[in-house]
């Protein structure tokens, strides 16, 4: 038998403050939307046939990027070119470990950047999500989740998908 | 010397590997319990701040500082003469083109840890018999403390961030060294990687676990490099880089022929593909058949350059191993950290104290 032991621990042990994330705003009739693909395979259709719903609510485009790596964090260019013409971004669809937390963490640079940023993730990749919102210091970034898998959905399938998605954003309007 | 890193004070060394599986810190093994007068010695041996940051992973805004790879480096069983081989290769894994956030948490692979050039001698990595194989000091801990980096300071907890189906069994150790026997006017990998050849380096690729290609009948290189060529063909099409291990034998035959490096390099890239058509029918491309572009050639790696040979194993049989790429394919690019002549100069064991492994004292091999 050993004697107490003092042991390092071996974890990055990450931040920490944290902050909340930006009320969302109360309506998004009229207002400026962009749409920040991150590359998954469906991520540009699921997209498309989000804003159409969005725009049934009054709400415009005003700015498509589609990251040229699925894996990786979006570029400070890309972001500040969407902060610059957009109130409010979508960015997604999360739907793997690797995207969904750098879909996260790219959210969140947009709320630093003063956007409010709405996070669009599959069932099965919350938990990687929140995990990444509390290690970037917004442990209470609101999700928008929607049923797993995606990459391999066509028709009704994908369009139900965004049916469900609109209708979580217009639900988290104004709180 | 100041250390950062919470204390935690438990009974004793039982309560200190319940402490790692517990909290999910370990891969299973017991661990050596990090004190910090070994973490103190490890940091000490590598000649760097214990604060001073190795490398970055800016998709988990984590800082990866030396203290925190000692920590681990001690946990995994290392040695402290191994410090400066893992700073080096942290700083090849968080170079931006090795992609570690997606390869350590998607896809079935661990980082591939290639030492070459004259501190493969001083810490005496195996590059012979059981290449991939358990039985060495300096391979078994140097690959296993990568592991325990990705998992305590990368996000890769199985289960929890590393959310691969299967894994694979080099996320236990993944490290092995190029052979110093290398061919008549063969230069060590790393010197067609941009580092002069009389330095030692690291090269770290994402990699799947190794596959055969035995071919023992054969005397010239034609068939040798059709074997490994056909050894390449199930792979993911995504356009990655391939690690191509050449065993001793096969090797020989090349060196015999006069061929170098590209010479081989270009042979495997004229036989590695498939047609559209075949990958289709083997359900491996997504979409049904289509009247044009069936007998397009689809290449396992986009050009030569990206098929990375070294030279490893046991000399008894004609095998040689090759290693599949991350699903992400070019995504992630393999990266040769060069070891400075300090570095090097740190990597030497007392003579009297190199681990010797492998043959009972008494037996002949």
């Amino acid at each position: 038998m050993t004697g107490p032991l003092v042991v390092l621990d071996p974890t990055a042990e990450a931040p920490r403050e944290t902050t909340g994330s930006l009320p969302r705003p109360a309506s998004l009739s009229g207002l400026a939307i962009g749409y920040l693909d991150n590359g998954k395979p469906n991520s540009d259709r699921f997209l498309r046939l989000l804003s159409a719903r969005l725009r049934e609510d009054g709400a415009r485009d005003a700015g498509w990027a589609r990251k040229p790596g699925i894996g990786r964090v979006a570029s400070a260019e890309m972001l500040d070119d969407l902060a610059a013409n957009c109130d409010v971004v979508v960015t997604g669809v999360g739907d793997c470990a690797g995207c969904c937390s750098c879909t996260v963490r790219d959210a969140i640079a947009l709320e630093r950047r003063g956007v409010p940023s709405y996070v669009v993730c599959t069932s099965e990749l919350v938990t990687t999500a929140r995990i990444a919102a509390r290690a970037a210091g917004v442990p209470d970034l609101p999700l928008t989740v929607i049923d797993h898998p995606l990459g391999s959905l066509t028709g009704d399938l994908l369009a139900a998908r965004a049916d469900d998605a609109s209708g979580q954003i217009r639900g988290r309007a104004g709180r | 010397m100041t250390l950062a890193s919470t204390r935690h004070t438990v009974a004793g060394d039982e309560a200190a590997q319940d402490l790692f599986t517990r909290n999910g810190w370990g891969d299973g093994l017991p661990v050596v319990p990090p004190t910090p007068e070994r973490v103190e010695r490890f940091v000490a041996a590598a000649g760097l701040p214990a604060g001073q940051v190795i490398g970055r992973l800016p998709e988990q805004g984590q800082a990866l500082t030396l203290e925190k790879i000692a920590v681990n480096a001690v946990a995994a069983g290392c040695r402290e003469e191994y410090m400066s081989v893992l700073a080096a290769t942290v700083r090849a894994l968080t170079r931006e083109p090795f992609n570690l956030h997606s390869t350590t948490v998607s896809g079935a692979t661990a980082p591939l840890l290639i030492i070459s050039g004259p501190v493969v001698d001083q810490l005496n990595v195996n590059t012979s018999f059981s290449l991939f194989g358990p039985g060495h000091h300096a391979n078994a801990t140097i690959g296993r403390a990568v592991r325990l980096i990705l998992q305590n300071l990368c996000g890769g907890v199985p289960g929890v961030l590393d959310k691969a189906t299967f894994g694979h069994p080099g996320k236990y150790t993944y490290c092995i060294g190029e052979s110093r026997d290398l061919p008549d006017a063969w230069e060590p990998l790393h010197a067609e990687r941009g580092v002069p050849a009389e330095q030692s380096a690291v090269t770290v690729f994402a990699g799947e676990a190794p596959v055969n290609a035995r071919n023992d009948w054969a005397s010239e290189p034609g068939p040798i490099l059709a074997t490994i060529a056909d050894t390449m063909l199930p792979c993911h099409y995504t356009g990655g880089s391939v690690v191509v291990v050449l065993g001793p034998r096969h090797a020989a035959v090349m060196r015999q022929a006069g061929m170098g490096r590209a010479d081989v390099r270009a042979e495997l890239f004229r036989l590695a593909r498939r047609s559209a058509g075949a990958l289709r029918r083997a359900g491996r491309l997504p979409g049904a058949p289509g009247p044009d572009g069936e007998d397009e050639a689809r290449t396992v790696v986009r050009r030569p350059e990206d098929i990375l040979i070294t030279v490893a194993g046991g000399d008894l049989y004609g095998y040689s191993a090759v290693i599949p790429y991350w699903v992400g394919g070019h995504e992630s690019a393999p990266v040769t950290e060069a070891l400075s002549a300090q570095e090097t100069e740190r990597c030497r064991i007392p003579q009297s104290r190199i681990p010797q492994s492998g043959i009972p004292q008494g037996e002949t091999p």
